[in-house]
C-alpha cells in the first residue's frame, strides 16, 4: 500500500468519526452559544450556533445572585467525594472475597449480590426503609448510602481481582500477611486501572443524581446541584401549566433561557474536566471479563 | 397443593390488608361524632401535633413564623403545627411517594393539576371523606364558598377536599401595552374578535424595532385558553380530545380539533406568523412573554381583578390595557386546582379540620403564614395593605395555596376592592354544565397517553402558526384517530351520560 493510499483509507476512517464527534459536540456548542446570548437576541433571532450579541449576564446572574447554587455546589462536591471514597472501599471489600476461589460462601454471597441487581424492592419499600427504618430523611447520608454497594461495580472489580495471580497472595500468606493487609497493600495497589474506572463511574453517578434528593431531601440547604436544576426547570414547566390551566399567575423571578443554559453548563462542567484524566485507565479497566486470566 | 396453599395465603393477606384499610377509614369518618363534646373550649382538648404539607418554596425564616403561628393555634385549639414546605416542582412526586409509603401527615395541599393528583389519590383512598368534619368543625368555611362549587370536590357523594377559595371564574382576553395604543391611536374597545386586532399588530410590526414582538406566544399557543372564546367546555384538560359545546344541555362530546373553529384559529395564527406578528422562536418558547418581558407588545391572557399588575411585570413594567373577549366561566378543574385534604394517616382528623377552619376564617393567622411577621417580613402601609420587605427571608407568596385568599392582605399593585370584585366575578360567572363531573381515565389510559404524545408533537407547530395548517392538520387528525381519539371521546360520552342519569 502506498503512502497516498494509506492516507486515503485513514480519511475514510476519520469521516464517520468526525460526524460522530460533531453529533456529540453540537448540542454542547449550542448550549454555550445560548448561554452567551442575550435574552433579546434569542427572542429576535431564535437559537443559533453563534451568538448574535455576546452577553455574559446569564453567568453573572447564576454565579452572583444565587447563594443557593453555591451551596448546592458544595453539597454536590461533598456527596460526590465522600460517596466515591466510601463506595470504592465498600465495593472492593465485597469484591475481594468474591474473587477468591478458596472462599467458602462465595457462591451464596455472589447470588445475594446478583439477585439485588435483577430484583429489588421497588420504589416504595426502598423509600419506607430509608425514611422510616434508617431515619435518613433530610440528612446528607440519604444522598450517599443508597448508592454505596452497586452490584454491577462489585462484579466488575471481582473479575479484575480474579485475574491477579493467586501465587502472589499465597506468598503473602506464607509471609504472615492478614487478609486485610493483602487487600490493602497488595490487591488494591495492583488494581488501579479497575479502581479508577469504577471510581469514575461512581463519581458520575453521584454527581448526576437528583432522584435521591427528590425523594429524601426537603431541606433546601441539602439540595444538590442536579436537584436544584431539576426544581428550577420543573418550576418553569409548572408555571406554564399553572397559568394555562388555572389562571393562577405568579410573579416569579425565574431565569431566562440563557441563564438556564449557563446553569446546565456549570453543572456539567466538572465532569467534562474530570473525564480526560481518567481516560488512560479506561480501556484496561473496562475489559470486564472479556479476557479470562 | 402447594400452589393452592400459597394462592390462598396471598388472597388472605390481600383481604386482611383491604379490611385494615377500610377499618381505618371508617374510624376517621366516625371520629367527629364521639369527639363533638371537645368543641366547647381549647382547654378541654388534649394537646396534639399536626403535620401540614404545603406546596411552596421552603423559606429561610420558617422557624420564626412557625413559632408565632403555633402561639396562636395553641391558644385556640391546643394544637401545634409542623409545616413542611415543598417546592412546587417536586411536590407531586413527594406527596405521591409519601402517600404510597403510608407516611403520617395530617393536612396536605392537593390539586387536580398542580400536584398530588387529587382525584387519583382519592380513588386510592389516600384522603378521608370530610362531610361530617366540615359540618362539625368548619361551618364558616363551608358557608363562605358557593354551594355548587363543592360539587367539584365531591366524589361518590362525599366531599374530599376543602377548596382554598379565590378567583375561580376564568375570563380571557388580550393585553396590550398602553404606550402602543396611544402611539398608534388604536381603541381596544373596538376589538370584538381576535381578527379585529390585526390593524394594530400590523402597525406595531412596521413601526417598532424588530426586536419587539407584536403578539407574543409560548409554544403551547393560545388555543387552550380560548376554548370558551370559541364556545367549548373542557373535559379532563383543555388539550384532551373531546369537549362539550357551551350551553349544550344534551352534553354531546365532540372532537374540538375536527371543529371548523379550530381550523379557523390555526389559519389565523398561521397568517400572523407569516406576517411576522408572532415571535420567531414560538415553537420552542416555554413562557408566554419574552425574557424580561419588555419586548412583547401584546398577548392573550387570563384576565382577573388585580391581574393587571401581574401582566405589567410580564410586559416589562409598561402599563397595560386589557380587553375581555369571552364570558367569565367556572369549571370543575378551576375549583379543584387548590385544595386542602386530610390524610388517611392522620391521627387527629377533627383537629386538622379545626385548623383548616381557622386558616379560612382567622385573618391574622392566615396572613401570618402568607406573609410572615409584621415589620420583620413586611410593612403595613394601609389598613389592609402591605409591602413585603425585600430579602427578609419569608415571602412564599402563595396565598392561593394556603386558604381563603379573600382574607389576604393586599400587595402593591392590587386595587383596594380586588377581593370584592373577584367574589362578584365568581358569583356571576357562567357555570359549566359539567360542574362536578370527573372523568375517570382508567378505561382509556393507554389511548390518552398515545393521544397526548400526538398532541405534543403537532400542536406546538399548528397552534403557533409555525407550520402550514393545510398540510399538517389532516395529518394531525389522522394520527389522533389512530391513537384512539374516538375511543376517548366515546368513553367521555359514556361517563357523562351515566353521570347525568345519576343526578
Amino acid at each position: 500500500m502506498t503512502e497516498t493510499q494509506r492516507r486515503g483509507t485513514a480519511w475514510l476512517n476519520h469521516i464517520p468519526l468526525l460526524i460522530l464527534s460533531f453529533i456529540c459536540i453540537a448540542p454542547i456548542a449550542l448550549m454555550i452559544s445560548i448561554s452567551l446570548s442575550s435574552a433579546e437576541s434569542i427572542t429576535a433571532f431564535g437559537y443559533s450556533f453563534f451568538p448574535h450579541a455576546l452577553d455574559g449576564k446569564a453567568y453573572a446572574y447564576v454565579l452572583s445572585a444565587s447563594e443557593r447554587i453555591v451551596r448546592a455546589y458544595g453539597v454536590s462536591l461533598f456527596v460526590t467525594l465522600l460517596g466515591t471514597c466510601l463506595s470504592l472501599l465498600v465495593v472492593s471489600m465485597i469484591a475481594y472475597p468474591l474473587s477468591r476461589r478458596d472462599y467458602m460462601h462465595r457462591g451464596k454471597l455472589m447470588f445475594y449480590v446478583v439477585f439485588t441487581m435483577l430484583f429489588n424492592g421497588g420504589l416504595v419499600p426502598t423509600y419506607i426503609f430509608v425514611s422510616k427504618y434508617l431515619h435518613l430523611k433530610d440528612t446528607v447520608w440519604a444522598l450517599i448510602l443508597p448508592y454505596l454497594a452497586a452490584p454491577w461495580f462489585i462484579a466488575m472489580l471481582r473479575t479484575y481481582f480474579a485475574q491477579l495471580s493467586h501465587e502472589v497472595i499465597e506468598a503473602a500468606t506464607v509471609d504472615g500477611c492478614s487478609e486485610f493487609r493483602i487487600l490493602f497493600t497488595l490487591v488494591i495497589p495492583m488494581s488501579k486501572p479497575a479502581l479508577a474506572t469504577v471510581g469514575l463511574l461512581t463519581v458520575l453517578r453521584y454527581w448526576n443524581d437528583w432522584f435521591l434528593g427528590l425523594l429524601y431531601i426537603d431541606d433546601t440547604h441539602l439540595y444538590t446541584l442536579q436537584l436544584l436544576l431539576y426544581v428550577m426547570m420543573a418550576n418553569i414547566q409548572e408555571l406554564l401549566k399553572t397559568a394555562a390551566d388555572t389562571g393562577i399567575l405568579e410573579i416569579a423571578d425565574f431565569p431566562s433561557e440563557s441563564a438556564r443554559m449557563a446553569m446546565a453548563l456549570i453543572v456539567a462542567g466538572p465532569m467534562l474536566l474530570v473525564f480526560p484524566f481518567f481516560q488512560k485507565y479506561f480501556v484496561k479497566g473496562l475489559t470486564d471479563g472479556a479476557v479470562k486470566g | 397443593m402447594k400452589q393452592v396453599l400459597s394462592l390462598g395465603t396471598a388472597l388472605l393477606l390481600a383481604v386482611s390488608a383491604l379490611a385494615g384499610c377500610t377499618a381505618e377509614r371508617d374510624a376517621g369518618a366516625e371520629a367527629p361524632k364521639t369527639n363533638n363534646a371537645g368543641q366547647a373550649g381549647a382547654g378541654a382538648l388534649p394537646p396534639v401535633k399536626l403535620v401540614w404539607l404545603l406546596r411552596s418554596s421552603p423559606q429561610k425564616d420558617m422557624a420564626a413564623v412557625q413559632e408565632a403561628f403555633n402561639k396562636i393555634v395553641k391558644e385556640k385549639i391546643n394544637a401545634e403545627v409542623e409545616f413542611n414546605f415543598i417546592d412546587g416542582g417536586v411536590y407531586d412526586t413527594k406527596l405521591k411517594t409519601m402517600i404510597a409509603a403510608g407516611e403520617p401527615f395530617d393536612i396536605a395541599f392537593a390539586s387536580s393539576s398542580l400536584g398530588g393528583d387529587f382525584y387519583g389519590s382519592v380513588a386510592k383512598g389516600a384522603y378521608i371523606p370530610l362531610d361530617q368534619l366540615i359540618q362539625s368543625y368548619a361551618p364558616k368555611t363551608y358557608a363562605s364558598i358557593p354551594k355548587d362549587f363543592w360539587d367539584a370536590v365531591t366524589i361518590d357523594k362525599k366531599i374530599y377536599g376543602v377548596p382554598n377559595y379565590q378567583i375561580v371564574a376564568r375570563q380571557n382576553g388580550i393585553d396590550v401595552q398602553k404606550r402602543m395604543l396611544d402611539k398608534y391611536g388604536f381603541n381596544l374597545n373596538d376589538v370584538k374578535r381576535l381578527e379585529d386586532l390585526e390593524p394594530l399588530l400590523g402597525k406595531m410590526k412596521a413601526g417598532e424595532s424588530k426586536d419587539n414582538t407584536a403578539f407574543y406566544m409560548a409554544k403551547s399557543g393560545a388555543w387552550k385558553d380560548m376554548l370558551t372564546y370559541y364556545g367549548y367546555d373542557s373535559i379532563l384538560s383543555p388539550m384532551s380530545p373531546g369537549t362539550v359545546k357551551l350551553g349544550d344541555t344534551g352534553l354531546k362530546v365532540v372532537n374540538q380539533y375536527a371543529e371548523p373553529s379550530f381550523k379557523e384559529h390555526i389559519r389565523l395564527m398561521r397568517s400572523w406568523y407569516e406576517k411576522g406578528y408572532i415571535n420567531k422562536d414560538v415553537a420552542t418558547a416555554q413562557v408566554g412573554s419574552s425574557g424580561d418581558g419588555s419586548l412583547s407588545l401584546s398577548l392573550w391572557n387570563n384576565i382577573k381583578p388585580g391581574g393587571n399588575a401581574e401582566v405589567k411585570v410580564l410586559l416589562g413594567g409598561n402599563d397595560v390595557v386589557e380587553r375581555v373577549l369571552d364570558k367569565p366561566f367556572v369549571s370543575t378543574a378551576n375549583i379543584s386546582v387548590t385544595l386542602q385534604t386530610i390524610s388517611r394517616t392522620s391521627k387527629n382528623p377533627e383537629r386538622a379540620m379545626m385548623l383548616i377552619e381557622l386558616m379560612n376564617t382567622d385573618k391574622e393567622l392566615y396572613n401570618l403564614l402568607c406573609f410572615g411577621i409584621e415589620n420583620k417580613h413586611y410593612k403595613k402601609v394601609g389598613e389592609n395593605r402591605i409591602e413585603p420587605i425585600a430579602g427578609s427571608g419569608y415571602f412564599p407568596n402563595k396565598a392561593w395555596a394556603f386558604g381563603n385568599q379573600f382574607n389576604a392582605y393586599l400587595l402593591p399593585g392590587q386595587p383596594d376592592d380586588v377581593w370584592q370584585q373577584t367574589i362578584e366575578l365568581n358569583n356571576k360567572a357562567d357555570r359549566s354544565l359539567l360542574l362536578g363531573f370527573n372523568f375517570n381515565i382508567e378505561p382509556v389510559k393507554a389511548e390518552i397517553a398515545q393521544a397526548q404524545s400526538v398532541i405534543d408533537e403537532y400542536t406546538p407547530g399548528l397552534m403557533t402558526g409555525s407550520v402550514d395548517p393545510d398540510k399538517y392538520l389532516p395529518q394531525f387528525l389522522d394520527r389522533l384517530k389512530a391513537a384512539g381519539a374516538d375511543k376517548i371521546i366515546a368513553e367521555k360520552q359514556k361517563q357523562i351520560d351515566a353521570w347525568k342519569a345519576s343526578k
